[in-house]
Protein backbone atom coordinates (compact mmCIF):
# COMPACT_ATOMS: atom_id res chain seq x y z
CA UNK A 1 0.00 0.00 0.00
CA UNK A 2 1.05 3.48 -1.00
CA UNK A 3 0.84 6.33 1.58
CA UNK A 4 1.34 9.73 0.63
CA UNK A 5 4.57 8.97 -1.62
CA UNK A 6 3.16 11.22 -4.59
CA UNK A 7 4.08 14.86 -4.59
CA UNK A 8 2.60 15.39 -7.37
CA UNK A 9 -0.89 14.52 -6.13
CA UNK A 10 -2.01 17.84 -4.43
CA UNK A 11 -4.32 15.99 -1.48
CA UNK A 12 -1.56 13.39 -0.76
CA UNK A 13 1.14 16.48 -0.26
CA UNK A 14 -1.76 18.45 1.50
CA UNK A 15 -2.11 15.54 4.19
CA UNK A 16 1.44 15.06 4.04
CA UNK A 17 2.31 18.71 5.19
CA UNK A 18 -0.91 18.64 7.48
CA UNK A 19 0.61 15.52 9.36
CA UNK A 20 3.53 17.45 9.74
CA UNK A 21 2.36 20.90 10.95
CA UNK A 22 0.21 18.34 13.61
CA UNK A 23 3.21 16.66 14.57
CA UNK A 24 4.62 19.94 15.58
CA UNK A 25 1.89 21.48 17.32
CA UNK A 26 2.70 22.79 20.51
CA UNK A 27 -1.21 23.05 22.05
CA UNK A 28 -1.86 26.12 25.00
CA UNK A 29 0.86 27.04 26.92
CA UNK A 30 -1.56 28.89 29.26
CA UNK A 31 -3.34 25.49 29.53
CA UNK A 32 -0.41 23.39 30.01
CA UNK A 33 0.88 26.06 32.69
CA UNK A 34 -2.79 25.98 34.46
CA UNK A 35 -2.39 22.07 35.34
CA UNK A 36 0.63 22.31 36.48
CA UNK A 37 -0.72 24.52 38.96
CA UNK A 38 -3.12 21.95 40.05
CA UNK A 39 -0.61 18.73 40.03
CA UNK A 40 2.57 20.58 40.92
CA UNK A 41 2.11 19.91 44.54
CA UNK A 42 1.40 16.23 44.11
CA UNK A 43 4.67 15.12 44.92
CA UNK A 44 3.79 16.53 48.71
CA UNK A 45 0.81 15.29 49.53
CA UNK A 46 -1.00 12.05 48.53
CA UNK A 47 -3.99 13.51 47.98
CA UNK A 48 -5.58 14.44 44.42
CA UNK A 49 -6.44 18.20 43.46
CA UNK A 50 -9.58 18.52 44.74
CA UNK A 51 -11.28 19.18 41.35
CA UNK A 52 -9.92 15.61 40.47
CA UNK A 53 -11.74 13.91 43.71
CA UNK A 54 -13.69 11.56 40.75
CA UNK A 55 -12.78 8.41 39.42
CA UNK A 56 -10.76 8.45 36.30
CA UNK A 57 -12.88 6.23 34.68
CA UNK A 58 -15.96 6.02 35.48
CA UNK A 59 -17.82 2.90 34.14
CA UNK A 60 -19.45 2.98 31.25
CA UNK A 61 -22.48 0.91 31.79
CA UNK A 62 -23.38 2.76 35.28
CA UNK A 63 -23.21 5.83 32.50
CA UNK A 64 -25.54 4.08 30.73
CA UNK A 65 -28.04 2.95 33.64
CA UNK A 66 -27.88 7.06 34.82
CA UNK A 67 -28.61 8.18 31.45
CA UNK A 68 -31.71 5.73 31.27
CA UNK A 69 -32.72 6.32 34.69
CA UNK A 70 -32.97 10.47 33.70
CA UNK A 71 -34.53 9.70 30.08
CA UNK A 72 -37.38 7.58 32.57
CA UNK A 73 -37.34 10.55 34.41
CA UNK A 74 -38.13 13.13 31.73
CA UNK A 75 -40.60 11.46 30.25
CA UNK A 76 -42.01 11.56 33.22
CA UNK A 77 -42.22 15.37 33.86
CA UNK A 78 -44.41 17.34 31.83
CA UNK A 79 -41.94 20.02 29.64
CA UNK A 80 -41.70 23.16 30.33
CA UNK A 81 -40.30 24.16 27.46
CA UNK A 82 -41.76 28.02 26.32
CA UNK A 83 -43.78 27.78 23.34
CA UNK A 84 -42.59 30.60 21.19
CA UNK A 85 -38.94 28.94 21.34
CA UNK A 86 -38.13 27.31 18.10
CA UNK A 87 -37.70 23.54 18.44
CA UNK A 88 -34.43 22.78 16.10
CA UNK A 89 -31.56 23.62 18.52
CA UNK A 90 -28.45 24.66 16.77
CA UNK A 91 -27.07 26.60 19.25
CA UNK A 92 -24.10 28.94 19.92
CA UNK A 93 -25.62 29.22 23.22
CA UNK A 94 -27.36 26.51 25.25
CA UNK A 95 -28.53 25.09 28.44
CA UNK A 96 -29.91 27.22 31.44
CA UNK A 97 -30.28 25.88 35.22
CA UNK A 98 -33.25 27.93 37.12
CA UNK A 99 -32.38 30.23 39.60
CA UNK A 100 -33.49 30.01 43.42
CA UNK A 101 -35.32 32.93 44.47
CA UNK A 102 -38.74 34.97 44.68
CA UNK A 103 -38.91 35.29 40.61
CA UNK A 104 -39.72 32.50 38.40
CA UNK A 105 -37.34 31.39 35.85
CA UNK A 106 -37.75 30.57 32.53
CA UNK A 107 -35.08 27.54 31.24
CA UNK A 108 -33.81 29.15 28.00
CA UNK A 109 -32.94 25.81 26.50
CA UNK A 110 -33.70 25.87 23.02
CA UNK A 111 -31.94 28.84 21.31
CA UNK A 112 -30.74 29.17 17.43
CA UNK A 113 -28.03 31.40 16.79
CA UNK A 114 -30.43 34.24 15.26
CA UNK A 115 -32.62 34.00 17.28
CA UNK A 116 -32.71 36.04 20.81
CA UNK A 117 -33.22 34.78 24.16
CA UNK A 118 -35.92 36.92 26.34
CA UNK A 119 -37.08 36.95 29.60
CA UNK A 120 -40.06 38.82 30.35
CA UNK A 121 -41.12 40.16 33.94
CA UNK A 122 -40.11 38.31 36.64
CA UNK A 123 -38.26 35.89 34.75
CA UNK A 124 -34.41 34.72 34.38
CA UNK A 125 -32.16 32.85 32.32
CA UNK A 126 -29.13 31.14 32.67
CA UNK A 127 -27.33 30.67 29.05
CA UNK A 128 -24.31 28.88 28.38
CA UNK A 129 -22.18 29.67 25.70
CA UNK A 130 -19.56 28.24 23.67
CA UNK A 131 -15.89 28.19 25.38
CA UNK A 132 -17.26 27.78 29.17
CA UNK A 133 -18.24 31.24 29.28
CA UNK A 134 -21.92 31.84 31.05
CA UNK A 135 -24.41 34.71 31.05
CA UNK A 136 -27.34 35.56 33.52
CA UNK A 137 -30.18 37.35 31.85
CA UNK A 138 -32.28 39.35 34.65
CA UNK A 139 -35.89 40.45 33.38
CA UNK A 140 -37.07 42.18 30.68
CA UNK A 141 -33.80 41.78 29.15
CA UNK A 142 -32.76 40.45 25.59
CA UNK A 143 -29.54 38.89 24.26
CA UNK A 144 -28.51 38.16 20.95
CA UNK A 145 -25.68 37.81 18.58
CA UNK A 146 -24.12 40.96 16.38
CA UNK A 147 -23.21 39.43 12.50
CA UNK A 148 -19.76 38.45 14.12
CA UNK A 149 -21.83 35.76 16.17
CA UNK A 150 -20.42 38.25 19.50
CA UNK A 151 -23.53 37.93 22.46
CA UNK A 152 -25.22 41.20 22.12
CA UNK A 153 -27.29 42.50 25.19
CA UNK A 154 -29.81 44.38 23.17
CA UNK A 155 -31.94 45.38 26.14
CA UNK A 156 -31.63 44.84 30.15
CA UNK A 157 -29.06 43.80 32.16
CA UNK A 158 -26.95 40.58 31.76
CA UNK A 159 -23.91 39.50 33.93
CA UNK A 160 -21.23 37.49 31.85
CA UNK A 161 -18.99 35.12 33.36
CA UNK A 162 -16.11 34.13 31.23
CA UNK A 163 -13.16 31.48 31.62
CA UNK A 164 -9.79 32.53 31.17
CA UNK A 165 -8.49 33.08 27.66
CA UNK A 166 -5.77 31.30 25.96
CA UNK A 167 -3.12 34.02 24.60
CA UNK A 168 -4.61 35.36 21.11
CA UNK A 169 -7.75 34.72 22.44
CA UNK A 170 -11.02 37.08 23.72
CA UNK A 171 -13.99 37.32 24.40
CA UNK A 172 -16.63 39.61 23.06
CA UNK A 173 -19.59 41.26 23.82
CA UNK A 174 -21.37 43.80 22.12
CA UNK A 175 -23.74 46.21 23.83
CA UNK A 176 -25.15 49.15 21.22
CA UNK A 177 -22.44 50.58 19.87
CA UNK A 178 -19.80 49.43 22.18
CA UNK A 179 -18.09 46.06 22.17
CA UNK A 180 -16.75 44.53 25.69
CA UNK A 181 -13.73 42.87 25.59
CA UNK A 182 -12.32 40.30 27.72
CA UNK A 183 -9.68 38.01 28.63
CA UNK A 184 -11.00 36.38 31.68
CA UNK A 185 -13.41 37.98 33.72
CA UNK A 186 -16.80 38.00 35.31
CA UNK A 187 -18.66 41.85 34.52
CA UNK A 188 -21.98 43.15 34.54
CA UNK A 189 -23.36 44.85 30.75
CA UNK A 190 -26.81 46.96 31.12
CA UNK A 191 -28.87 48.03 28.54
CA UNK A 192 -31.56 50.86 28.25
CA UNK A 193 -32.83 52.95 25.82
CA UNK A 194 -30.05 55.60 25.82
CA UNK A 195 -27.33 53.97 28.27
CA UNK A 196 -24.84 51.19 28.03
CA UNK A 197 -23.37 50.53 31.56
CA UNK A 198 -20.95 48.00 32.57
CA UNK A 199 -19.80 47.01 35.68
CA UNK A 200 -16.53 44.85 36.55
CA UNK A 201 -16.91 42.08 39.02
CA UNK A 202 -13.53 40.30 38.48
CA UNK A 203 -10.66 40.41 36.55
CA UNK A 204 -10.22 43.40 32.94
CA UNK A 205 -12.20 44.57 30.53
CA UNK A 206 -12.04 46.74 28.09
CA UNK A 207 -15.25 48.71 26.20
CA UNK A 208 -14.43 49.61 22.81
CA UNK A 209 -16.51 51.99 20.66
CA UNK A 210 -15.02 52.39 17.19
CA UNK A 211 -11.14 53.17 17.52
CA UNK A 212 -11.08 53.92 21.26
CA UNK A 213 -11.30 52.13 24.58
CA UNK A 214 -11.67 52.31 27.68
CA UNK A 215 -10.08 49.66 30.23
CA UNK A 216 -11.77 49.08 33.54
CA UNK A 217 -10.56 46.73 36.44
CA UNK A 218 -12.46 44.92 39.16
CA UNK A 219 -14.94 47.24 40.74
CA UNK A 220 -15.12 49.90 38.64
CA UNK A 221 -18.20 50.39 36.20
CA UNK A 222 -18.45 52.90 33.23
CA UNK A 223 -21.38 53.84 31.33
CA UNK A 224 -21.46 55.65 28.09
CA UNK A 225 -24.65 57.06 25.73
CA UNK A 226 -25.85 54.73 23.19
CA UNK A 227 -26.15 57.53 20.68
CA UNK A 228 -25.01 61.50 20.09
CA UNK A 229 -21.71 60.85 20.97
CA UNK A 230 -18.60 60.51 19.23
CA UNK A 231 -17.10 57.50 19.25
CA UNK A 232 -14.49 58.43 22.00
CA UNK A 233 -16.71 60.10 24.17
CA UNK A 234 -18.38 58.06 27.15
CA UNK A 235 -19.35 59.16 30.55
CA UNK A 236 -17.79 57.60 33.92
CA UNK A 237 -19.58 57.11 37.10
CA UNK A 238 -17.59 55.80 40.26
CA UNK A 239 -18.71 52.81 41.45
CA UNK A 240 -20.51 52.55 44.48
CA UNK A 241 -17.22 50.99 46.27
CA UNK A 242 -15.29 54.51 44.73
CA UNK A 243 -12.89 52.62 42.82
CA UNK A 244 -10.97 54.67 40.55
CA UNK A 245 -11.67 54.65 36.86
CA UNK A 246 -8.65 54.42 34.57
CA UNK A 247 -8.85 55.55 31.09
CA UNK A 248 -6.61 54.47 28.10
CA UNK A 249 -5.63 57.00 25.60
CA UNK A 250 -7.48 56.66 22.42
CA UNK A 251 -5.87 54.27 20.29
CA UNK A 252 -6.36 53.14 16.46
CA UNK A 253 -6.93 50.36 16.43
CA UNK A 254 -9.79 49.42 13.84
CA UNK A 255 -11.44 46.60 16.13
CA UNK A 256 -11.42 44.77 19.60
CA UNK A 257 -11.07 41.93 18.41
CA UNK A 258 -8.34 39.98 15.90
CA UNK A 259 -9.98 41.58 12.89
CA UNK A 260 -8.90 43.93 10.43
CA UNK A 261 -5.24 43.60 8.57
CA UNK A 262 -3.22 43.38 11.87
CA UNK A 263 -5.64 40.41 12.50
CA UNK A 264 -5.47 39.00 9.48
CA UNK A 265 -1.45 39.33 9.56
CA UNK A 266 -1.38 37.14 13.32
CA UNK A 267 -3.53 34.45 11.71
CA UNK A 268 -1.03 34.17 9.22
CA UNK A 269 2.07 34.14 11.10
CA UNK A 270 0.40 31.39 13.52
CA UNK A 271 -0.38 29.63 10.24
CA UNK A 272 3.85 30.28 9.62
CA UNK A 273 4.36 28.43 12.87
CA UNK A 274 2.01 25.57 12.32
CA UNK A 275 3.79 24.66 9.39
CA UNK A 276 6.94 24.45 10.92
CA UNK A 277 8.24 28.26 9.76
CA UNK A 278 8.95 29.77 13.10
CA UNK A 279 11.55 32.42 11.37
CA UNK A 280 8.53 33.89 8.72
CA UNK A 281 6.23 33.72 12.07
CA UNK A 282 8.27 35.91 13.31
CA UNK A 283 8.89 38.15 10.81
CA UNK A 284 5.33 38.73 10.50
CA UNK A 285 4.96 39.19 14.13
CA UNK A 286 7.54 41.69 14.31
CA UNK A 287 5.42 43.71 11.65
CA UNK A 288 2.09 42.83 13.19
CA UNK A 289 3.76 44.38 17.06
CA UNK A 290 4.49 47.52 15.36
CA UNK A 291 1.08 48.34 15.09
CA UNK A 292 -1.50 48.97 17.83
CA UNK A 293 -4.07 47.68 19.72
CA UNK A 294 -4.82 44.03 20.99
CA UNK A 295 -3.64 42.51 18.22
CA UNK A 296 -0.23 44.04 18.16
CA UNK A 297 -0.11 43.07 22.00
CA UNK A 298 -1.28 40.04 21.19
CA UNK A 299 1.94 39.84 18.06
CA UNK A 300 4.67 41.18 20.54
CA UNK A 301 3.80 38.57 23.48
CA UNK A 302 3.66 35.89 20.89
CA UNK A 303 7.49 37.08 19.66
CA UNK A 304 8.83 35.44 22.77
CA UNK A 305 6.91 32.36 22.83
CA UNK A 306 8.45 31.82 19.03
CA UNK A 307 11.87 32.60 20.28
CA UNK A 308 11.64 30.51 23.64
CA UNK A 309 10.09 27.64 22.18
CA UNK A 310 10.37 27.58 17.99
CA UNK A 311 14.11 28.97 18.23
CA UNK A 312 15.42 27.89 21.40
CA UNK A 313 16.50 31.32 22.49
CA UNK A 314 15.32 32.18 25.84
CA UNK A 315 17.43 35.35 26.28
CA UNK A 316 16.07 36.79 23.48
CA UNK A 317 12.81 35.44 24.14
CA UNK A 318 12.80 37.56 27.96
CA UNK A 319 14.41 41.01 25.74
CA UNK A 320 11.06 40.43 23.22
CA UNK A 321 8.80 40.10 26.72
CA UNK A 322 10.29 43.04 28.11
CA UNK A 323 9.84 45.22 25.36
CA UNK A 324 6.07 43.76 24.71
CA UNK A 325 5.32 44.60 28.56
CA UNK A 326 7.47 48.20 27.86
CA UNK A 327 4.86 49.09 24.86
CA UNK A 328 1.60 47.99 26.78
CA UNK A 329 2.29 48.25 30.07
CA UNK A 330 -1.23 47.82 31.44
CA UNK A 331 -2.26 45.47 28.36
CA UNK A 332 -4.92 42.37 29.01
CA UNK A 333 -1.79 39.69 28.57
CA UNK A 334 0.60 41.62 31.37
CA UNK A 335 0.39 39.32 33.38
CA UNK A 336 0.95 36.46 31.20
CA UNK A 337 4.09 38.76 29.66
CA UNK A 338 5.26 38.43 33.30
CA UNK A 339 5.25 35.22 34.41
CA UNK A 340 6.73 34.49 30.79
CA UNK A 341 9.63 36.42 31.79
CA UNK A 342 10.19 35.29 35.10
CA UNK A 343 9.66 31.58 34.00
CA UNK A 344 12.13 32.14 31.40
CA UNK A 345 14.68 33.55 33.69
CA UNK A 346 14.35 30.16 36.24
CA UNK A 347 14.64 28.20 33.52
CA UNK A 348 17.89 29.87 32.17
CA UNK A 349 19.35 30.13 35.77
CA UNK A 350 19.60 33.82 36.28
CA UNK A 351 18.08 33.57 40.12
CA UNK A 352 18.79 37.07 40.69
CA UNK A 353 16.52 38.52 38.04
CA UNK A 354 14.12 35.74 38.09
CA UNK A 355 13.56 36.59 42.07
CA UNK A 356 13.51 40.25 40.99
CA UNK A 357 10.38 39.30 38.41
CA UNK A 358 8.63 37.27 41.31
CA UNK A 359 8.65 40.04 43.72
CA UNK A 360 7.02 42.36 41.23
CA UNK A 361 4.81 39.81 40.45
CA UNK A 362 3.65 39.27 43.56
CA UNK A 363 3.20 42.98 44.44
CA UNK A 364 1.50 43.74 41.16
CA UNK A 365 -0.64 40.82 41.23
CA UNK A 366 -1.44 40.36 45.22
CA UNK A 367 -4.23 38.26 44.09
CA UNK A 368 -3.71 35.96 41.03
CA UNK A 369 -4.59 32.54 40.16
CA UNK A 370 -0.73 32.21 39.74
CA UNK A 371 0.56 33.74 43.37
CA UNK A 372 0.71 30.15 44.76
CA UNK A 373 2.74 28.83 41.90
CA UNK A 374 5.21 31.92 41.88
CA UNK A 375 5.60 31.60 45.49
CA UNK A 376 6.56 28.30 45.14
CA UNK A 377 8.93 29.00 42.66
CA UNK A 378 10.35 31.79 44.93
CA UNK A 379 10.87 29.33 47.47
CA UNK A 380 12.66 27.02 44.82
CA UNK A 381 14.89 29.84 44.00
CA UNK A 382 15.71 30.76 47.25
CA UNK A 383 16.61 27.18 48.33
CA UNK A 384 18.87 27.02 44.86
CA UNK A 385 20.16 30.12 45.86
CA UNK A 386 21.35 29.71 48.91
CA UNK A 387 21.44 32.34 52.58
CA UNK B 1 2.72 -10.65 8.53
CA UNK B 2 2.59 -7.52 8.31
CA UNK B 3 2.47 -5.87 5.27
CA UNK B 4 5.93 -4.98 3.78
CA UNK B 5 4.81 -1.70 1.41
CA UNK B 6 4.11 0.46 3.82
CA UNK B 7 6.00 3.55 4.67
CA UNK B 8 7.52 2.59 8.08
CA UNK B 9 9.80 5.85 7.59
CA UNK B 10 9.00 7.14 11.53
CA UNK B 11 7.70 11.18 11.93
CA UNK B 12 9.37 13.31 13.52
CA UNK B 13 7.51 12.57 17.02
CA UNK B 14 9.90 9.33 17.44
CA UNK B 15 13.15 11.40 18.33
CA UNK B 16 10.72 12.33 21.92
CA UNK B 17 11.81 9.37 23.96
CA UNK B 18 14.71 10.48 26.18
CA UNK B 19 17.03 7.55 27.70
CA UNK B 20 16.63 8.96 31.49
CA UNK B 21 13.20 8.33 31.51
CA UNK B 22 13.44 5.53 34.22
CA UNK B 23 16.16 7.24 36.69
CA UNK B 24 13.04 10.14 36.32
CA UNK B 25 10.81 7.71 37.48
CA UNK B 26 13.15 6.62 40.41
CA UNK B 27 13.09 10.01 41.39
CA UNK B 28 9.65 11.10 41.33
CA UNK B 29 8.55 7.80 43.69
CA UNK B 30 11.17 9.19 46.06
CA UNK B 31 9.25 12.53 45.81
CA UNK B 32 11.63 14.74 44.35
CA UNK B 33 9.14 17.93 43.05
CA UNK B 34 11.89 18.56 40.47
CA UNK B 35 11.76 15.55 38.84
CA UNK B 36 7.70 15.92 38.77
CA UNK B 37 8.08 18.97 37.12
CA UNK B 38 10.70 17.56 34.65
CA UNK B 39 8.75 14.42 33.64
CA UNK B 40 5.80 17.23 33.17
CA UNK B 41 7.68 19.59 30.75
CA UNK B 42 8.44 16.27 29.09
CA UNK B 43 5.49 15.12 28.51
CA UNK B 44 2.45 17.77 28.87
CA UNK B 45 3.03 18.78 25.12
CA UNK B 46 2.83 15.14 24.10
CA UNK B 47 0.00 14.41 26.10
CA UNK B 48 -1.87 17.85 25.14
CA UNK B 49 -1.10 17.07 21.22
CA UNK B 50 -2.60 13.62 21.38
CA UNK B 51 -5.77 14.39 23.75
CA UNK B 52 -6.66 17.00 20.90
CA UNK B 53 -5.50 14.85 17.66
CA UNK B 54 -7.72 12.56 19.37
CA UNK B 55 -10.52 14.78 19.28
CA UNK B 56 -10.40 16.07 22.82
CA UNK B 57 -12.57 19.32 22.44
CA UNK B 58 -10.43 22.36 23.81
CA UNK B 59 -12.93 22.68 26.02
CA UNK B 60 -12.16 19.71 27.84
CA UNK B 61 -8.52 19.22 26.90
CA UNK B 62 -7.15 20.84 30.27
CA UNK B 63 -9.02 18.45 32.39
CA UNK B 64 -8.47 15.59 30.61
CA UNK B 65 -4.76 16.86 30.62
CA UNK B 66 -5.20 16.81 34.54
CA UNK B 67 -6.55 13.86 35.06
CA UNK B 68 -3.85 12.11 33.00
CA UNK B 69 -1.31 13.36 35.06
CA UNK B 70 -2.66 12.69 38.35
CA UNK B 71 -3.47 9.01 37.23
CA UNK B 72 0.49 8.97 36.00
CA UNK B 73 1.49 10.05 39.53
CA UNK B 74 -0.45 7.82 41.09
CA UNK B 75 0.17 4.76 38.78
CA UNK B 76 3.84 5.46 38.62
CA UNK B 77 4.26 3.56 42.37
CA UNK B 78 3.06 0.25 40.12
CA UNK B 79 5.02 1.23 37.40
CA UNK B 80 7.48 -1.86 36.42
CA UNK B 81 9.66 -0.59 33.68
CA UNK B 82 8.59 -3.00 31.39
CA UNK B 83 7.43 -0.73 28.84
CA UNK B 84 8.22 2.41 27.64
CA UNK B 85 6.89 5.28 30.00
CA UNK B 86 5.96 7.26 26.97
CA UNK B 87 4.03 3.88 26.12
CA UNK B 88 2.63 3.79 29.61
CA UNK B 89 1.12 7.71 29.26
CA UNK B 90 0.15 7.42 26.27
CA UNK B 91 -1.94 3.89 27.14
CA UNK B 92 -3.63 6.26 29.74
CA UNK B 93 -4.24 9.50 27.58
CA UNK B 94 -5.56 6.54 24.68
CA UNK B 95 -8.13 5.10 28.12
CA UNK B 96 -9.10 8.65 29.39
CA UNK B 97 -9.88 10.26 25.60
CA UNK B 98 -11.67 6.69 25.17
CA UNK B 99 -14.04 7.38 28.10
CA UNK B 100 -14.34 10.98 26.88
CA UNK B 101 -15.44 10.00 23.76
CA UNK B 102 -18.18 7.78 25.16
CA UNK B 103 -19.10 10.15 27.44
CA UNK B 104 -19.81 12.67 24.55
CA UNK B 105 -21.21 10.16 22.47
CA UNK B 106 -23.69 9.73 25.18
CA UNK B 107 -24.53 13.13 25.46
CA UNK B 108 -24.55 13.58 21.99
CA UNK B 109 -27.24 10.84 22.31
CA UNK B 110 -29.44 12.25 24.87
CA UNK B 111 -29.33 15.77 22.76
CA UNK B 112 -31.96 14.69 20.31
CA UNK B 113 -34.44 14.17 22.83
CA UNK B 114 -36.48 17.49 22.62
CA UNK B 115 -36.42 19.05 25.90
CA UNK B 116 -32.67 17.86 26.58
CA UNK B 117 -30.05 20.80 27.15
CA UNK B 118 -27.66 21.38 23.98
CA UNK B 119 -24.23 20.77 24.12
CA UNK B 120 -22.20 23.49 23.76
CA UNK B 121 -20.34 23.45 19.72
CA UNK B 122 -17.00 22.54 19.78
CA UNK B 123 -14.75 25.37 20.52
CA UNK B 124 -11.59 25.76 18.21
CA UNK B 125 -8.35 25.84 20.59
CA UNK B 126 -7.52 29.35 20.35
CA UNK B 127 -3.61 28.43 20.10
CA UNK B 128 -3.99 26.99 17.17
CA UNK B 129 -5.86 28.61 14.61
CA UNK B 130 -4.31 27.06 11.69
CA UNK B 131 -7.21 26.17 9.20
CA UNK B 132 -5.25 23.46 7.80
CA UNK B 133 -5.27 21.60 11.43
CA UNK B 134 -8.80 22.27 11.84
CA UNK B 135 -9.67 20.91 8.62
CA UNK B 136 -7.40 17.59 9.55
CA UNK B 137 -9.17 17.30 12.41
CA UNK B 138 -12.22 16.91 10.76
CA UNK B 139 -11.05 14.09 8.48
CA UNK B 140 -9.72 12.45 11.49
CA UNK B 141 -13.17 12.74 13.27
CA UNK B 142 -14.34 11.04 10.26
CA UNK B 143 -12.54 7.22 11.16
CA UNK B 144 -13.69 5.19 14.16
CA UNK B 145 -11.86 5.91 17.02
CA UNK B 146 -9.51 2.91 16.99
CA UNK B 147 -8.66 3.42 13.36
CA UNK B 148 -8.23 7.45 14.56
CA UNK B 149 -6.12 6.22 17.28
CA UNK B 150 -3.80 4.27 15.31
CA UNK B 151 -3.72 6.42 12.68
CA UNK B 152 -2.56 9.23 15.11
CA UNK B 153 -0.18 7.43 17.33
CA UNK B 154 1.57 6.77 13.98
CA UNK B 155 1.81 9.16 12.54
CA UNK B 156 1.62 12.27 14.65
CA UNK B 157 2.96 10.61 17.84
CA UNK B 158 5.71 8.41 15.87
CA UNK B 159 5.09 5.09 18.20
CA UNK B 160 6.19 1.95 16.16
CA UNK B 161 3.65 -0.55 15.32
CA UNK B 162 4.72 -3.15 18.11
CA UNK B 163 4.65 -0.09 21.10
CA UNK B 164 1.06 1.18 18.91
CA UNK B 165 -0.03 -2.22 20.27
CA UNK B 166 1.15 -2.24 23.86
CA UNK B 167 -0.57 1.23 23.99
CA UNK B 168 -4.23 -0.70 22.56
CA UNK B 169 -3.65 -4.00 23.95
CA UNK B 170 -4.07 -5.74 20.22
CA UNK B 171 -2.09 -7.73 18.01
CA UNK B 172 0.54 -6.03 15.90
CA UNK B 173 -1.16 -7.07 12.87
CA UNK B 174 -4.59 -5.36 13.99
CA UNK B 175 -3.01 -2.70 14.54
CA UNK B 176 -1.50 -2.87 10.74
CA UNK B 177 -4.63 -3.83 9.48
CA UNK B 178 -6.26 -0.49 11.03
CA UNK B 179 -3.66 1.55 10.17
CA UNK B 180 -3.96 0.58 6.74
CA UNK B 181 -7.37 1.19 6.57
CA UNK B 182 -7.38 4.45 8.55
CA UNK B 183 -4.89 5.78 5.90
CA UNK B 184 -7.23 4.61 2.73
CA UNK B 185 -10.21 6.25 4.55
CA UNK B 186 -7.97 9.63 5.70
CA UNK B 187 -7.07 10.13 1.62
CA UNK B 188 -10.34 9.21 0.68
CA UNK B 189 -11.94 12.16 3.13
CA UNK B 190 -9.06 14.51 1.79
CA UNK B 191 -9.76 13.89 -2.20
CA UNK B 192 -13.61 14.31 -1.34
CA UNK B 193 -13.20 17.82 0.47
CA UNK B 194 -10.18 18.81 -2.53
CA UNK B 195 -12.78 17.96 -5.39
Amino acid sequence: MKWLTHESDRTEKWLSETLEAARQRTGDEVARRRVWAQIEGLPSSQDPPARRARSLALPALTGALVAVGVVAVLWMVPATRPTHLPAKRVAPAVASVPQPGPVATRIASQVLSATPVRTGRGEKARVALVGGAGVELDANSVLSWDAEHRPSVERGQARFEVPHQAPGARFAVSAGPYVISVVGTKFHVGVDDDRVSVEVELGVVEVWRGARSVRLVQGDSWAGPIRGLSSSEGEHRPSPAGASLRRVSAVASPAPVENGPAGVELAEARTALGEGRPEDALTMLNHCAKGVGPAAENAAYEMGRILRDGLGRPRAAVKAWVACRTRFPNGLLRAETDLSILETLARVGDKAAALSEVESFLARYPNSERRDEVTKLAARLRGATGP
Amino acid sequence: MPPVNMNQQKPAGSQRQKPDDHALVERVRSGDPLAWRALYERYSQPVFRFLSALGVPAEEREDAAQDVFVAVFRGLKQFRGEAQLSTWIYRIVARHASHLGRRRRMRSFLSILPWHETEPEPQPDPAEKASELRLLDRLLAKLSPKKRMVLVLFEIEGLGVNEIANVMGCPPNTVWSRLRHARAELVKAARRINT
